[in-house]
């Protein structure tokens, strides 16, 4: 079994290691797949009224395109009054591959995924 | 929504955010089918020329996670620092939908689609235009990662009840020391019992 190939399911089994999140402050959020957008946006407003100046929100693979139309929907929320500073990453994840069989043996696998990192902040007039 | 039917469909495009130089220059769009070696060749060739100094990546059909995995791949590949800029906006898809009886209105439905612009130059870009959107394929830092950052420390868990520990509860398991105390105390106590019994 190399590397690079793909992996038969059917002998394996791929379990996702979950990713080190780099910040652990509360303005920071984190878009998944399951990752309620209108629930969210409306926490991301409370947050910006009433406790911070700027958010940040990360979303990586799946749900790049998730976490920037979460951050465009904050943005039309506020009308102009929130800009928004766009990066982009590449961040390495870990697979763990368990065999069924004797035959192989177990292994860990790297992958790259683009993540994407916005950093929203109210604009001083 | 049974008894309508799509009529009519106009697409907004995104504008270019950019500022002047970037905004008349190569533009590379990233469908959702387009294949990142034929987009990576195409770029290396567009770059060999030492005139062209920078391509714009833009997004089209909401394939923004596609560019940015093009993009990410193209730096890493390149063997000169690359630049990047990025920003987002969106175009809008306006559907009319034709309701079929008489009577109810027209639905005018509007939909915007995430347009990502990656501009990615060979030169650093000018200091008029600096902002946080900046990136630079050498960067290995953590994106907006602050000076101070460490995860915070579990609050320690608050006293619950009037309930005793150590010493004071009666109820908790003696230390060996209190153990060979009343131990102590219990043979002194039978001694004297002992000796009072044998006077009588």
């Amino acid at each position: 079994m190399s590397k690079t190939s793909r992996i038969d399911e059917t002998n394996f089994e791929i379990n996702r290691r979950r990713n080190v999140k780099p910040h652990f402050e509360p303005n920071h959020i984190y878009i998944t797949r399951k990752t309620n957008i209108e629930q969210q946006s409306k926490k991301a407003a409370e947050m910006l009224n009433n406790s911070f100046d700027e958010i940040f929100i990360h979303g990586m693979g799946a749900s790049l395109n998730k976490a920037m139309v979460f951050a465009l929907e904050v943005e039309r929320k506020f009308a102009g009054s929130v800009k928004s500073d766009v990066l982009t990453s590449t961040v390495q994840v870990t697979d763990e591959i368990f065999s069924f069989s004797d035959e192989h043996e177990n292994n860990l696998r790297n992958r790259p995924i683009s993540a994407v990192h916005i950093h929203l902040y109210r604009v001083i007039v | 929504m049974d008894n309508y039917i799509p009529a009519d469909e106009s697409v907004e495009e995104a504008e270019n955010p950019f500022p002047d130089p970037f905004r008349d220059c190569k533009t590379m769009n990233v469908g959702k089918n387009a294949k990142f070696r034929h987009i990576i060749q195409h770029v290396d060739r567009f770059f060999e020329d030492d005139s062209n100094r920078f391509v714009i990546f833009k997004s089209i059909d909401g394939a923004t996670d596609k560019a940015i995995s093009c993009v990410e791949v193209f730096k890493s590949q390149a063997k000169i620092e690359l630049y990047q800029w990025t920003k987002i906006t969106y175009s809008k898809r306006v559907v009319l939908w034709k309701c079929l009886m008489e009577g109810p209105r027209d639905i005018r439905a509007t939909i915007e689609v995430p347009v990502i612009f990656i501009v990615v130059s060979k030169d650093p870009f000018p200091g008029e235009f600096s902002c946080m959107s900046m990136q630079c394929s050498s960067d290995r830092e953590i994106a907006f990662r602050p000076l101070n950052s460490s995860r915070p420390k579990k609050p320690t868990p608050k006293k619950v009840g009037n309930r005793k520990v150590g010493d004071g509860n009666k109820w908790s398991k003696p230390s060996g020391e209190q153990r060979k105390k009343e131990m102590k105390e219990r043979s002194e106590l039978l001694k004297e019992v002992e000796n009072s019994s044998i006077g009588e």
